[in-house]
């Protein structure tokens, strides 16, 4: 029996693991095992199929960008060599098209965007691209600045062509779900002019008729309120269900005792001393504590930490804050947000991280 | 510190790196597009300012290192004795590899800084 029965077997256990009882780390091995194969085409299938089922899965995320950029390797060298050499606005445009809409790594995506932009201004390939991704993080973590971006880029490609059909998209979309249904309504029906089967457009756009005596004047406005709400309003949710379906947004409602139940469970944790549960606008739910350290003052801190983080994340553009720890001498405080509720765990040696993340795992089951 | 920050901004994942004093002040930074410098740097100080406020309220001492992932980035503030060794990374990175990375440069930083 040669080593090769061996892999085919450990893959077939896999495969078989993956149909019975799929997670995301099973279906990563099994796409990794398949590249590592050679086999891209299963790999990708797999690793496309990890992202539907597991959205939230950084790691399946990742494997998917991965296994797919193996199939563009080649490409992807050459365009950064031309990009070192003898930049052109094509080199930028196709690759921020491979990096968003192929390997959908939104980040890299934008950033090429942004450096194309610097050097060719009027590209309006390359402000959709940054319209595209802010759109998304928009979608995700409703910040007004990547609405506001995503507006600007799109009005910014349409000045360069006015008949950017992926420009009056994005435009008319934002419009619409920031309630300035006069201004949407013009820019969705050109769009239409151009791309007339849409039938999710039309359909955007009938509700836009509907609701065209509501509109508000200043999108700004509209957007900080979506931001304060970490939601769109009841009509720009309808008009997103068109497009996708959506997410409960929101913290769950839990009673604050069973959340402090909860918490009481972490004693058993190594090292644990206490532990806490806050909304994202700060509002305390519940709280406990070993004693070592009296409860107030690690509520305190941790509303401190989150308000610092999350504000630090969106002055530097990379979005929500989603989780972070500080080694002080207290012990290790570990924040996550989930769900619109922010936990805090505070817990010394012998704690390990991957007690914390064990505790944080417990924490997103019972508000799931 | 120079040379320390750009083989640190080498590693993968790393978009730029500076050093921050504790009660602020920007000593040196390699921060360039996509990052703005004049943002950077202000968030980093009021970022070290504020955590530090709360732990002394809490009765802890300063941190000695904060990481926060964000939706598209991370960052790490790393002790570096009187200041802050401050990162700003690609939120999907190998962490365990790049802190080796960047310990080994708040290292260096503090040797220098002690010179």
């Amino acid at each position: 029996m040669g080593i090769f029965d061996t892999g085919r077997r450990r893959l077939e256990a896999l495969e078989r693991e993956v149909l019975s009882n799929p997670t995301p780390q099973n279906m990563v091995n099994l796409a990794e095992s398949y590249a590592r194969q050679g086999d891209y085409a299963r790999a990708v299938d797999v690793a496309k199929k990890a992202i539907e089922k597991f959205p939230d899965s950084e790691r399946c995320a990742l494997t998917y960008q991965l296994v797919r950029k193996n199939q563009f390797e080649s490409e992807i060298r050459d365009l950064n060599q031309s990009i070192r050499t003898r930049p052109q606005a094509q080199h930028y445009e196709r690759l921020g098209h491979i990096y968003l809409s192929e390997l959908q790594n939104k980040n890299r995506a934008l950033e090429l965007a942004q450096e194309g932009l610097l050097k060719f201004p009027s590209s309006d390939a390359l402000h959709v691209v940054c319209a595209r991704v802010r759109m998304e993080r928009f979608h995700s973590d409703w910040l007004a600045n990547d609405a506001a971006e995503a507006i600007r880029h799109s009005n910014l490609a349409l000045a360069t062509s006015n008949s950017n059909a992926e420009a009056l998209y994005c435009l008319g979309r934002l419009l619409a779900e920031s309630g300035c249904y006069d201004k949407a309504k013009p820019v969705i029906e050109s769009y239409l002019r151009l791309v007339s089967d849409d039938d999710n457009m039309r359909q955007l756009l009938k509700l836009v008729d509907s609701h065209l005596p509501e509109s508000v004047g200043d999108p700004d406005d509209a957007l900080a309120e979506i931001e304060q709400r970490h939601s769109l309003s009841p009509v720009g949710i309808e008009m997103l269900q068109i497009f996708q379906p959506m997410r409960p947004s929101g913290a769950p409602s839990v009673s604050p005792s069973k959340v402090e139940n909860f918490l009481r469970g972490y004693d058993a944790m190594h090292g644990y001393k206490c532990s806490a549960v806050i909304t994202k606008s700060g509002e305390l739910i519940a709280s406990h504590s070993r004693g070592l350290v009296p409860s107030d003052k690690f509520v305190y801190l941790l509303q401190s930490v989150y308000r610092t983080a999350e504000e630090s994340s969106k002055r530097m553009d990379i979005g929500a804050f989603v989780n972070g720890d500080i080694d002080c001498s207290l012990g290790k405080v570990v924040v996550a947000e989930w769900k619109g509720l922010v936990l805090g765990i505070l817990a010394d040696r012998p704690a390990k991280l991957e007690d914390f993340r064990h505790a944080i795992d417990k924490f997103q089951s019972f508000t799931s | 510190m120079k040379s320390v920050l750009q083989t640190l901004n080498l590693e993968v994942g790393v978009k730029g790196s500076l050093v921050v004093t504790r009660d602020g002040l920007v000593v040196h930074q390699e921060i360039g597009p996509p990052l703005n410098p004049e943002v950077v740097g202000p968030v980093a100080s009021d970022a070290i300012k504020n955590i530090n406020g709360a732990l002394r309220q809490s009765g802890s001492k300063e941190f000695t290192k904060f990481v926060f992932t964000a939706s598209f980035g991370k960052m790490i503030f790393h002790e570096t004795g009187e200041s802050y060794l401050v990162v700003v990374l690609d939120k999907a990175i190998n962490l365990e590899m790049t802190m080796l990375a960047i310990s080994s440069a708040a290292r260096k930083i503090k040797t220098v800084s002690m010179e």
